[in-house]
């Protein structure tokens, strides 16, 4: 379990956290949901590491590793497909294990249907596979947790929809904690399996449910619309 | 357009350029003054033939080359700190802008002072390392910074990121500089050549030829200049191509 304990956090003194508890089960996919701006990038930034909480604390990331999905690719625009999932699986591997790295590069594209464009550079690739490309490369790194910044915001409907089928089949075959933030209900609703929604600041959790694929979907979004 | 054409157009260029240079010489009539294109390549053919010849040119290119490492290295170094650290940057500007604004004439004659042998090195430093550091903190600052973020949160080694992220983002601002660092610095060192009056030096000849009013030598000297000054951006844009791939 993921737990943030008391968590406060402001910026030029107006305070975003104040006093946020929060646990996260682990295992499973959490969707976050709120308003824009209301803090939900800190959280993953806090939970990620790369930002501290003012006070408070964050039990259960000590030693785990992370992966992030953003809301942009975020590819090196110099490196071909391949060499950008290369890039951030370096430091898990040795020296000597070229093709073992070229092995699961392979495997992660495959599951998001872009073996064919491992050569290909990001400028030669549409938005959405660019996005796939980032999915990929956020599982083939060997983390524990995977942060998930509005990842499918900017994209299409269509494409949104074949990017987030592609990202729940791998889902199912690789279970990792997984932390969706978004402002879509749909989106976290067809994705996760527990929701939180937070509310504007100081933020604070204002509906969660469990096993959200138990439930009836109608139901849960109409009460999940009346809790923002 | 297609690049066939394009090298006709320049084809077309150099022939009126020659064209109006011969009409020219048979205007004013006199050799003396303004020798014809036949003349001045007579001229430059027989400067090949100079027992010194190679010495003159050689030790021009050696200056180019010293003062070039030195501005490289100042540039580069200088600008990465600037880059990255702004207050750094602010007190860097003042020098640069001095450096840029004020007339390489001006530092020639105090250099002269100064330096006397090596004033041609110490111009060729002072042209060329403003354009080398301002390209590389411009190059700096423009490093995306989202893409610094993203290695960040994969805890990429800072070694990589400096070799997989700055490197390439900054290398098209750095290469820009140096090529037009490599011509403003090589004309500059020959003005200051033409000034201190090296032993052997391409700015000495092109003196000495004008002192003589050896006008067809002068032209020689300067075609020379010009030929070794495009071919040294040659070997800069070449290397550019080798080293900096271009898929943005």
């Amino acid at each position: 379990m993921l737990r943030l304990n008391d968590i406060y956090k402001s910026y030029d003194g107006n305070a975003v956290y104040s006093g946020f508890s929060l646990e996260i089960r682990e295992g499973v996919t959490t969707g976050i949901l709120g308003p824009s701006g209301c803090g939900k990038t800190t959280l993953l930034n806090m939970l990620g590491g790369v930002l501290k909480p003012d006070r408070g604390e964050i039990n259960g990331i000590d030693g785990k590793t992370f992966s992030y999905i953003f809301q942009e690719p975020r590819l090196l625009p110099w490196k071909t497909v391949r060499q950008n999932i290369e890039f951030v699986l370096e430091k898990y591997y040795a020296k000597d294990s070229r093709d073992r790295i070229a092995e699961i590069c392979d495997s992660y594209l495959q599951l998001v249907d872009l073996q064919d464009f491992a050569d290909y550079y990001p400028s030669q690739l549409s938005g959405g596979m660019s996005q796939r490309v980032s999915v990929a490369r956020a599982f083939a790194v060997p983390s524990d947790i995977i942060l998930m910044d509005e990842p499918f915001g900017g994209i299409d409907i269509s494409l949104k929809r074949n990017i987030m089928e592609k990202f729940l089949k791998i889902c199912e075959n690789d279970r990792r904690t997984i932390v969706h933030v978004t402002h879509d209900i749909d989106e976290a609703i067809a994705m996760s399996d527990d929701v939180f929604v937070l509310s504007k600041s100081p933020v604070k959790v204002v509906f969660e449910k469990k096993d959200v694929k138990k439930e009836n979907i109608a139901a849960l979004k109409d009460a999940v619309i009346g809790s923002l | 357009m297609k690049s066939s054409t394009k090298n006709i157009i320049v084809v077309a260029s150099v022939a009126v350029l020659l064209i109006l240079w011969e009409a020219a010489a048979l205007c004013i009539g006199s050799e003396n003054i303004m020798p014809g294109p036949w003349a001045t390549l007579v001229a430059t053919i027989k400067l090949f033939g100079q027992k010194d010849f190679v010495f003159v040119v050689l030790s021009t290119v050696f200056r180019g080359i010293v003062s070039f490492v030195i501005a490289v290295v100042l540039g580069v170094a200088f600008g990465i700190v600037a880059g990255l650290h702004e207050g750094f940057g602010a007190f860097m500007k003042p020098w640069v802008v001095v450096m840029r604004s004020t007339p390489v004439v001006a530092f020639v004659l105090l250099a002269l002072i100064w330096f006397s042998k090596s004033t041609a090195i110490f111009i060729g430093v002072l042209t060329m390392f403003p354009i080398i550091f301002t390209n590389i903190v411009t190059g700096i600052r423009n490093v995306d910074a989202k893409l610094i973020e993203m290695a960040l949160f994969y805890k990429v080694r800072r070694r990589s990121v400096i070799r997989n992220v700055y490197v390439p983002s900054i290398a098209p601002f750095m290469f820009s500089g140096i090529s037009s660092a490599v011509g403003i610095g090589w004309r500059a060192i020959i003005v200051g050549e033409v000034l201190s009056q090296p032993r052997y030096g391409i700015g000495g000849s092109l003196q000495l030829a004008q002192m003589q009013m050896n006008v067809d030598v002068l032209i020689a000297w300067t075609i020379i200049a010009v030929l070794l000054g495009a071919f040294f951006e040659k070997i800069i844009r070449l290397i550019e191509n080798v080293t900096v791939k271009r898929h943005i």
